[in-house]
């Protein structure tokens, strides 16, 4: 309400400027113009430019946290072109027989590079329905980059090391956490309304932690517990065979 | 000529196409100290390699996995001994395809002269063990008279793929060349070293009067290990089954199926051999895996000429924590004379104690100790001394270079 009327009463003042300083005015009516249709869009969904610093603690049902647990946040508003957070360069790397990181998550459109940081062969694939893919990695060698178009879980494998697993995430949201070895992630939100979804390699996500709605208004610290408990991978042991 | 060869084919099996081999290199020079009597590969009592006391090239491994194409590897294994007849040659040289699968169920086929995965210690490249100078009494047999010339069928689940907590393979093969497997077992006994049976290698042993001798058996004191004899196929199937990446027990089955009334002009016999193998691995945590071996079986030679049981068993402890490793593993065995061939009386049985610890000095370099003491009973053993006892210690020191 008083928003609107600001609004309204700012257009009131700059046709009055325009009035009486014309030359000059003149050479900034564009971007001030700009700036206030962006102002108003936005005010007229409901949404306005600040970003919230959102902090999740993810925790088994037992109290221990949970690494690799992955939270996408679904905005419920139309998400402007410069409120896309920037996407890192996304890397698929191979190290000591195992992929790091263990799960990726990447926007829809992102280019993956795969390096191998190890001094043996690995034969990725991935015969997912999201992106399938055939890559022989020889010794630290890196294959040109990967496109991930579509939205959905890839699973990962090395046809030379079965234990090697990795997962990309891809999302059509920019919004996502991945909580770490503590059982911590933290994502930057545009001030709304979001659909909270979770994956995790080891679960089926809904069960676990069904998706659920959140208004995000100020900076937030929120701890999350599963219905169930996930027991931490262990790591590749050349002595226990290929499998 | 013959070594040239070798070198030759092995030389462009790693170099030739470098970017797709992947070529592990082992050099290890042992200081042995060993029981003032003559091994077995001299045609003595001793059931130690090592032919004297000093310095020996124990282990000169090249092992290479080359990309032939879509999904072949061919993998050789070349070895260099100072001790034995075939001091340089193959230990193991085979195709393998291995398809990646839409399937969580993998398939994998295996063709040419290569291990059965028996073994809980000898996991590293060129069959060597990450943790012992010598193997166990089980492996040690496995290294000298067990190899398979044929075609390993098998299909394997990875857990982790599934979400499952269990993981699975199970694998049959069929083989040739396999015929005088239980030879050493019966006229020897079982030996504890790491002295792995070559391509053409021939293995010595004590020469008791009544195998030797033209009124007995009139048989030489050395075996083929792989040679075919009777022209019939062995087969040997088996399962894995691993809990997550802590514990794993498998299982395997094998039976070279041989005509034990076949012999050649050299009085070389095929020896028909069956036995019952299992393997259980456990790691308690990174730093300590405990690990176990049992074996069951039997061998036939002619009419009844050698009908003999064998048993055996180990338990194996090791404690790492970079660069040092501790292990130490206790040994049983017994082969159980079944026949009536009063002039070669195989039964034998023993008992050996084992304790290795080495150190990384870099990521190339190591250096190991070992204490083993190795003590039983031997029936044919009374041909040759007093009685049928025998205690042999081995003490070594051991500098190991990988590339």
């Amino acid at each position: 309400m008083y928003i609107t009327g600001f609004i309204l009463w700012l257009s009131q003042q700059t046709s009055s400027l325009n009035t009486l300083c014309h030359g000059t005015w003149m050479k900034h009516k564009t971007v001030f113009s700009a700036l206030l249709i962006m102002a108003c869009s936005s005010m007229a969904l409901g949404q306005d430019e600040r970003t919230a610093s959102f902090s999740i603690t993810l925790n088994n049902s037992d109290g221990s946290p949970v690494d690799n647990g992955v939270f996408l946040f679904e905005p419920q508003f139309e998400v402007e072109a410069h409120q896309m957070p920037h996407q890192e360069p996304a890397v698929m790397n191979q190290i000591d027989k195992q992929f790091v990181p263990h799960v990726l998550v990447v926007k829809a459109g992102t280019e993956v590079t795969f390096p191998n940081a190890d001094n043996l062969f690995h034969h990725v694939y991935s015969f997912s329905s999201t992106k399938q893919f055939e890559l022989k990695l020889y010794k630290e060698f890196t294959a040109e980059p990967l496109r991930f178009e579509n939205a959905g879980i890839v699973d990962i494998g090395c046809n030379i090391h079965d234990w090697m697993l990795g997962y990309i995430v891809v999302t059509d949201t920019p919004y996502y956490g991945k909580t770490d070895i503590q059982g911590q992630g933290l994502v930057s939100l545009p001030h709304g309304e979001y659909t909270v979804r979770f994956w995790h390699p080891q679960v089926e996500g809904e069960k676990a932690f069904p998706p659920q709605s959140i208004s995000v208004s100020a900076d937030t610290q929120v701890t999350w517990m599963l219905n169930t408990n996930i027991i931490r991978d262990d790591g590749f042991d050349s002595g226990f065979g290929d499998y | 000529m013959r070594f040239g060869t070798q070198l030759l084919t092995l030389l462009s099996l790693a170099f030739s196409l470098a970017s797709y081999a992947e070529t592990d290199f082992l050099l290890r020079g042992t200081w042995a100290l060993k029981e003032n009597t003559q091994s077995f590969q001299d045609f003595g009592q001793n059931h130690q390699r090592f032919e004297d006391d000093g310095l020996h090239l124990s282990q000169a491994v090249i092992s290479t996995n080359l990309r032939l194409f879509d999904d072949w590897t061919l993998s050789g294994v070349l070895n260099a001994y100072s001790d034995g007849e075939e001091r340089f040659n193959f230990s193991q040289l085979y195709l393998k395809y291995r398809p990646p699968s839409a399937s969580s169920i993998k398939p994998e086929v295996k063709v040419g002269a290569f291990y059965p995965a028996i073994s809980a210690e000898n996991t590293d490249f060129g069959w060597l063990s990450p943790h012992f100078l010598t193997n166990s009494a089980i492996n040690s047999w496995i290294g000298e008279e067990l190899r398979t010339g044929g075609i390993e069928v098998s299909f394997r689940q990875n857990g982790r793929q599934v979400r499952s907590s269990w993981s699975w393979k199970v694998l049959g093969s069929v083989f040739k060349g396999n015929d005088t497997t239980g030879t050493l077992l019966s006229w020897r006994g079982f030996a504890l070293h790491d002295r792995q049976s070559l391509y053409n290698d021939k293995v010595n042993f004590l020469p008791i009067p009544g195998v030797i001798d033209e009124d007995g058996l009139g048989a030489p004191a050395w075996t083929e290990p792989f040679r075919e004899i009777d022209n019939r196929f062995g087969y040997y199937f088996g399962a894995h089954v691993a809990y997550k990446r802590m514990a794993e027990m498998r299982y395997y089955y094998y039976d070279n199926n041989a005509d034990a009334n076949v012999v050649e002009s050299d009085r070389i016999y095929a020896w028909h051999t069956r036995f019952h193998s299992l393997t259980l691995r456990y790691m308690y945590n990174p730093n300590f895996t405990v690990f176990s071996q049992l074996l069951v079986g039997d061998t036939l030679m002619g009419k009844s000429i050698v009908d003999n049981d064998f048993k055996s068993g180990f338990v194996a402890a090791v404690y790492s924590i970079t660069p040092y490793t501790l292990a130490t593993r206790a040994d049983w065995y017994r082969v159980s004379d079944n026949d009536n061939y009063a002039l070669d009386p195989n039964g034998s049985a023993g008992r050996a104690f084992t304790i290795s610890a080495g150190r990384n000095i870099s990521e190339n370099f190591s250096i190991t100790a070992e204490w083993q003491v190795n003590s039983g009973n031997q029936q044919n053993l009374r041909f040759f001394q007093d009685n049928e006892h025998f205690t042999e210690h081995l003490f070594q020191l051991a500098f190991t270079a990988t590339f």
